[in-house]
C-alpha cells in the first residue's frame, strides 16, 4: 500500500493470484518502470485467476460505482511510440455490477479457455516490451479507478521436426581457413551447443577464440525500423594458437544465460533473433568472425536462475 | 543414484559454464577427479570421463598452458586407470576393451602433449631460440611422464608393447619431426621400459631410429640402447636370451643402415657407433670373437679412409675405448686380429699411442691374461712400442710430471712381463722371455731398470718349473729342449747387463739367481752368481749405506745356500768378513760382524774360531762408537750372539771375553743412567736396559737349567 493511498479517497485494490505461493516467478530487469522484482509466471494455456480485494479508504464511508471489472490484457509497447500501445488481446470479466461499496470486498475471477488466448510470450527488450496484465477497473461517473497487475507468460513449444546441423567452411584466402560445425540449428533454452572447429589453414597468430551469442531485436517497420544487436555472452573456446589440422571442441551450456526463444514477427511489431558468433582474435587484437543464426525454442518453463540458489535436487 | 551423485553430475556441468577456458578446464578436471574416485570401480564410467576430459582439453592450444593442464590430467588419472592384475600377461587388447581404452587415453594425451611441446619451438622470435630450447628441456619431464605411465600399466605386457604401444608411440615421435623431442622421447623409451621389451622390439625400435630427423643425435640413442642391453646381458641369467637371438647382428645391420642414411654423420660419431658395437659384442657375446673382429676390420677401413688430421680428440678417445674394450672379453686373442694392432697405429700421435697402450696393458694386467707365445708378444710389443722404445732422438730429459708418468708406464710394462707364461711348454715360455729380452734390451737404460728385474724373476720362476719337471718326470714324452743351465746363462746375461746400471738391485738379482741355483743344486752356477754379486758390489756399490745394506743382504742369502763345497763357500763368506772390516761406519761394521758370525755358526761348515773372532771385532767396533746408548745395545746383541754360540756348542767361546762384556755393559749402563739422571730417561736407553735385563735373565735361567750340559756351559758366565 503506497503512502499516497492513505490520504486518497480511492479504495485500495490488491490482487492475489490463485495459489500464488506456489507459482513460479521470473525476474524483471531492474530498470523496468513497473518497479517490481519479479513476476509470477504462467504458461500460455494456464488459466489466469485470482482474487481482487478492494479496501475502503479511511474516512470514507461509501463509494458509488458503475461496476467493477477485471480485464486480461496482452499488449506490445514500442519505445519509439510511447503511449501508443498495441493490445493484441483482451478479455473482460465483470466482478460486480453497479452499486455502492460500503465495506472492504473480495472478488474472484478466472480467465480460462476462450478468454485466455496468450499466444505470445512476455518479452522485455531494448526497444520493445510485450506484457500481460490483469487490469482491475472500478468504474465511476467521471473517472475510473484502475490498477494493473502484471504477470509473465512463457510458451512451451513443440520439439522442432527438422533440426539440421550447421556446418560451414569459411576463411580468408591464404590466411585462415576453418570449418565449423554445430550439432543442431535449433536449441532449447537449457540446451548445450556442441560442435567443433577444424583448422584447415592457419597463417595468422591466433591468440584465442570465443563463441558469442548475439541477440538481434528488430522493432517497427519502414522509417521506424530499429535494430538492436546485443551480445548476450562471450565464451572462450580456445586458448593459444592452433596449427593446421587441429580440431577444437565446443560445448556451450545455454542454461546460465538470459535468453528467450526466437521470436519471428510478433504481431508485425517486432522480432528477436539469435546468432552464434564465432570470433577469432589474433595477437594484434584483430578479430575475425562468422555469425550463424540459430533458433531458440522453449521446451519448458524457465525460472529465474539464481546463482546463489541451492542446487537443484532430483 | 544418490543425491550426492546427482549433485556431482550437476557440478560437472556447472563448472563448464565458466567463460574462460583455462580455469574452466582446470575446474572440470578437478571435479572429474572427484567423480573418478567415486566411480573408480566402474571402469566404463571412468574411461568415459577421462575421454571427455582429454577431448575437451584440446581447447587449450597454448603450448605451456596446455602441457601443464594435460599433465594435471595425467596426474588425476594415475591411480584410477583401469588395469589388469599384475599376474595377468595380456596377449591381446581385444580381450580387454576397457583397459585398451585406458592405454589409448594415455597414448592420446601423450600424442597431444608431444605436439604442444614441439610447437613451443616455433613460437616467438628467432633470436630467442636458445632460451626457448632451454625452456623446452625444462618441460620435457611433463611429456616423458606419459611414457612412464604406460610402462607402469600391467596391461602393457611385452606383447602389447611390441604390437601396439611401441607402434603408436613411435608414430608420434617420427611424426613430430623435432630434434629435441625425438632425442628425448627415444631415450625415455629406452629408460622406462624393461630390457626384455627392448630385446623383443629391437628391430622395430632401430628401424624407427633410422626414420628420425637428420639433426638428431642418433648415435647417442643407439648407444644408450646398447649400453642398456649390455648391462642386461651382464646379469648372467639373461645370457640365454642373447644366445637365442642374434642381437649383435641386428645392431650391426641397423648401424650400417644409419651410417648409410646419414651422410652428414661425423667421423667421430661413426667411430663412436662402432666402438659401442665392439663394446656390446664384448659384453654380450664374449665367446664370439668374430663379431669383434668384424667391427675392428670395418673400423680400420673407415679410419684408413680418413686423413690423420681429421682425427680429433673425440676420435682418439673413441679409438682408445675400442682398443681397450675387447680385452676383457677376448684377452690376448684380440691380438690375432691384424686390424686390432693396425688400429693402434692409426692414432695420430706417439703420445696417443703411449696413452692408449698404457690402458691396454693395464687391462691385460687386470684381466690376468697369459701371454703364451712369442708371436703374441711380438705383436703386442710392436703395438705398444712407445712404451718399449724411445724414438731415436726423443730420449730427452723428462720433467717431474713426465718422470712420474714414465714411472707409471714402466711399472705397467714390468707387470706385463709377469703375464708371460706358457703352461704347456717351458721351451715356448723360454722363447717368449728370450724375445722379450731382445725387445726390452733396446729400450734404453732407464727402461731396463724396470723391465729386467721382472724378466729375471719370470725366468727364475721358469727355472724352478723346469727343474721340478725334469725331476718329476724323467720319462716325459717331449724332451725339454732348453735346460735349466741354459736359462741360467740367460739370467746371467740379463743380470750382467743390469748390474752396472743399478748395482744395489743388481746385487740382489745376482743373489736371487744364486738362490735359484742353490735350489737346483747347481753348485757352479750358485758360486758364479754369488761371486758376480760380490763383483757387482765391489765394482759399483760405493755409497756406505748401500754397502752396508748389500753386505747384510749377501750375508742373509749366503746363510741359505747349502750346495757349495767348503772351499768355495769359505771364499765367499770370508769376503763378507773382509768387506765388513772395510766399512767405515762403526755401528754398521759391528752389525755386519754379528751377521758374519752367523755364517760361521749356523751353516753347513761351522768354524767357531772365526765366529768368535767376528764377535770380538764387533765388540771392538762397538766400543769405538761415540754414542753410549747404541753402543750398549750393540754390546747386548753381541752378548746374545755369544749365548747362541754357547748353545750351539761352539767350543771356541772365550768366557773371559764374555764376562768382560757383561761387566762392560753393566758399567756402561750405570754411567749412562747417571748421565741421564738429571734429564728425562731416554726411551732408547730404557729399551737397551730392558734388553740387557732380559738377556741376563735368560742367561741366569740357562745357568740353572735342568740340562746339566747347558748349566755347565753357562756356569762360567758371571752376571
Amino acid at each position: 500500500m503506497s503512502i499516497l493511498n492513505l490520504f486518497s479517497s480511492n479504495p485500495t485494490i490488491t490482487l492475489t493470484w490463485n495459489d500464488e505461493e506456489s507459482l513460479p516467478t521470473v525476474r524483471v530487469p531492474q530498470d523496468d518502470d513497473r518497479q517490481v522484482d519479479k513476476l509470477v509466471l504462467f504458461s500460455s494455456e494456464q488459466p489466469v485467476g485470482g482474487r481482487v480485494d478492494v479496501a475502503m479508504p479511511a474516512n470514507t464511508k461509501k463509494i458509488e460505482h458503475m461496476g467493477i471489472k477485471a480485464e486480461l490484457v496482452g499488449q506490445i509497447e514500442l519505445h519509439y511510440d510511447r503511449g501508443n500501445h498495441y493490445i493484441f488481446f483482451s478479455s473482460q470479466k465483470e466482478l460486480a455490477g453497479p452499486g455502492i461499496l460500503t465495506q472492504d470486498m473480495s472478488y474472484k475471477f478466472l480467465f480460462s479457455d476462450k478468454d485466455n488466448d496468450k499466444k505470445y510470450e512476455s518479452y522485455d527488450g531494448i526497444n520493445v516490451r510485450l506484457r500481460y496484465f490483469v487490469r482491475v477497473r472500478i468504474n465511476r461517473p467521471y473517472s475510473a479507478i484502475t490498477k494493473d497487475f502484471d504477470f509473465a507468460v512463457q510458451k512451451i513449444q513443440p520439439e522442432p521436426d527438422v533440426n539440421n546441423e550447421l556446418k560451414m567452411e569459411v576463411g580468408i584466402e591464404d590466411c585462415l581457413h576453418i570449418e565449423f560445425e554445430y550439432d543442431q540449428s535449433k536449441y532449447h533454452l537449457k540446451d548445450v551447443i556442441r560442435g567443433k572447429i577444424f583448422f584447415l589453414l592457419v597463417r595468422i597468430k591466433i591468440k584465442h577464440m570465443e563463441l558469442q551469442i548475439l541477440k538481434r531485436e528488430a522493432t517497427g517497420s519502414g522509417p521506424n525500423l530499429y535494430n538492436e544487436t546485443q551480445p548476450i555472452t562471450k565464451f572462450e573456446i580456445m586458448d593459444g594458437a592452433p596449427i593446421k589440422g587441429e580440431t577444437v571442441p565446443i560445448r556451450f551450456f545455454l542454461e546460465p544465460y538470459e535468453v528467450t526463444p526466437t521470436f519471428r514477427t510478433i504481431h508485425n511489431k517486432f522480432s528477436v533473433k539469435y546468432y552464434l558468433n564465432l570470433v577469432l582474435v589474433d595477437e594484434e587484437e584483430r578479430r575475425y568472425f562468422k555469425q550463424q543464426e540459430i533458433t531458440l525454442w522453449r521446451k519448458e518453463l524457465k525460472h529465474h536462475y539464481d546463482p546463489f540458489a541451492k542446487p537443484l535436487s532430483g | 543414484v544418490t543425491a550426492a551423485n546427482v549433485w556431482l553430475k550437476f557440478q560437472y556441468d556447472r563448472v563448464q559454464w565458466a567463460a574462460n577456458i583455462v580455469p574452466r578446464l582446470y575446474l572440470l578436471a578437478t571435479i572429474a577427479s572427484v567423480c573418478l574416485k567415486i566411480h573408480v570401480d566402474e571402469h566404463e564410467e571412468v574411461m568415459r570421463i577421462l575421454f571427455d576430459l582429454v577431448s575437451m582439453t584440446k581447447g587449450v592450444q597454448h603450448p605451456t598452458r596446455g602441457l601443464f593442464l594435460r599433465n594435471y590430467l595425467s596426474q588425476i588419472s594415475r591411480s584410477i586407470l583401469p588395469d589388469v592384475p599384475e599376474t595377468v600377461n595380456v596377449q591381446s587388447l581385444d580381450d580387454h576393451p576397457i583397459v585398451k581404452r585406458a592405454v589409448d587415453f594415455v597414448l592420446q594425451n601423450f600424442a597431444e602433449m608431444t605436439r604442444l611441446w614441439v610447437r613451443m619451438q616455433h613460437q616467438g622470435a628467432v633470436r630467442d631460440r636458445s632460451k626457448r630450447e632451454r625452456e623446452r628441456l625444462q618441460l620435457r619431464m611433463l611429456v616423458g611422464t606419459n611414457l612412464r605411465r604406460l610402462s607402469e600399466l600391467n596391461v602393457v605386457s611385452g606383447a602389447i608393447y611390441q604390437h601396439y604401444v611401441l607402434k603408436k608411440v613411435t608414430e608420434q615421435i617420427v611424426k613430430c619431426k623435432d630434434r629435441i623431442a625425438q632425442e628425448y622421447l627415444m631415450e625415455c623409451l629406452i629408460m622406462v621400459f624393461s630390457d626384455d621389451y627392448h630385446l623383443r622390439t629391437l628391430e622395430a625400435f632401430l628401424s624407427v631410429v633410422s626414420k628420425l630427423q637428420s639433426t638428431v643425435n642418433i648415435n647417442s640413442i643407439v648407444i644408450k640402447l646398447m649400453e642398456r642391453l649390455a648391462k642386461y646381458a651382464a646379469e648372467s641369467e639373461n645370457a640365454l636370451k642373447f644366445a637365442e637371438k642374434n642381437i649383435f647382428a641386428i645392431f650391426q645391420t641397423y648401424c650400417g643402415q644409419i651410417v648409410e642414411k646419414h651422410k652428414k654423420m661425423t667421423f667421430a660419431d661413426r667411430l663412436a657407433l662402432n666402438v659401442e658395437l665392439v663394446h656390446f659384442a664384448a659384453q654380450c657375446y664374449a665367446g664370439k670373437d668374430e663379431y669383434i673382429g668384424q667391427m675392428l676390420e670395418e673400423t680400420l677401413a673407415v679410419v684408413q679412409q680418413q686423413q690423420k688430421a681429421a682425427m680429433n680428440a673425440a676420435c682418439v678417445s673413441h679409438l682408445h675405448r675400442m682398443l681397450v674394450a675387447p680385452i676383457r672379453a677376448m684377452n690376448v686373442r684380440v691380438l690375432q686380429f691384424p686390424a686390432y694392432c693396425a688400429l693402434m697405429s692409426t692414432l695420430p700421435s706417439r703420445e696417443d699411442v703411449a696413452r692408449v697402450s698404457c690402458d691396454v696393458v693395464a687391462a691385460l694386467v687386470d684381466a690376468k691374461v697369459c701371454l703364451r707365445t712369442p708371436d703374441e708378444i711380438e705383436k703386442l710389443l710392436a703395438m705398444i712400442h712407445p712404451l718399449i722404445y724411445d724414438e731415436a732422438e726423443a730420449d730427452a730429459a723428462r720433467d717431474d710430471e713426465e718422470e712420474e708418468q714414465f714411472d707409471a708406464q714402466q711399472t705397467l710394462v714390468a707387470k706385463l712381463i709377469h703375464l708371460m707364461a706358457n703352461a704347456a711348454s717351458t721351451d715356448v715360455h723360454y722363447k717368449c722371455l728370450h724375445l722379450a729380452r731382445k725387445h726390452f734390451g733396446k729400450g734404453g737404460e732407464q727402461r731396463l731398470l724396470y723391465t729386467f728385474p721382472a724378466l729375471v724373476f719370470n725366468s727364475l720362476r721358469l727355472i724352478a718349473r723346469v727343474q721340478k719337471q725334469s725331476q718329476q718326470q724323467e720319462e716325459q714324452e717331449h724332451e725339454m729342449e732348453v735346460s735349466a743351465k741354459k736359462m741360467f746363462q740367460f739370467v746371467h746375461q740379463i743380470c750382467s747387463a743390469y748390474g752396472s746400471h743399478a748395482p744395489e738391485v743388481g746385487v740382489r738379482l745376482w743373489l736371487q739367481g744364486a738362490l735359484a741355483g742353490n735350489e737346483c743344486a747347481l753348485a757352479d752356477i750358485c758360486y758364479e752368481f754369488v761371486s758376480q754379486a760380490w763383483l757387482c758390489f765391489e765394482e759399483h756399490v760405493s755409497d756406505s749405506q748401500q754397502q752396508f745394506e748389500a753386505i747384510v743382504c749377501i750375508a742373509g742369502y749366503l746363510q741359505q745356500i747349502e750346495c757349495l763345497e767348503e772351499d768355495n763357500f769359505d771364499t765367499l763368506r770370508s769376503k763378507c768378513v773382509a768387506h765388513s772390516n772395510r766399512l767405515l761406519k762403526k755401528a754398521a761394521a759391528a752389525q755386519c760382524f754379528i751377521l758374519c758370525a752367523n755364517l760361521y755358526l749356523d751353516t753347513r761348515f761351522k768354524d767357531g774360531r772365526v765366529a768368535c773372532k767376528c764377535l770380538v771385532k764387533a765388540c771392538k767396533r762397538a766400543s769405538q762408537m761415540m754414542d753410549g746408548v747404541p753402543m750398549m745395545a750393540t754390546f747386548v746383541q753381541v752378548l746374545n750372539k755369544y749365548v747362541y754360540a754357547i748353545l750351539n756348542k761352539c767350543g771356541d767361546v772365550d768366557y773371559d771375553k764374555v764376562n768382560q762384556l757383561v761387566a762392560l755393559v753393566k758399567d756402561k749402563m750405570q754411567s749412562e743412567q747417571q748421565l741421564m739422571q738429571a734429564q728425562q730417561l731416554q726411551p732408547e736407553l730404557q729399551e737397551a736396559v730392558q734388553y740387557f735385563r732380559l738377556t741376563a735373565q735368560y742367561i741366569d735361567d740357562l745357568k740353572h737349567s735342568n740340562d746339566s750340559d747347558i748349566a755347565e756351559a753357562f756356569a762360567p758366565i758371571e752376571l
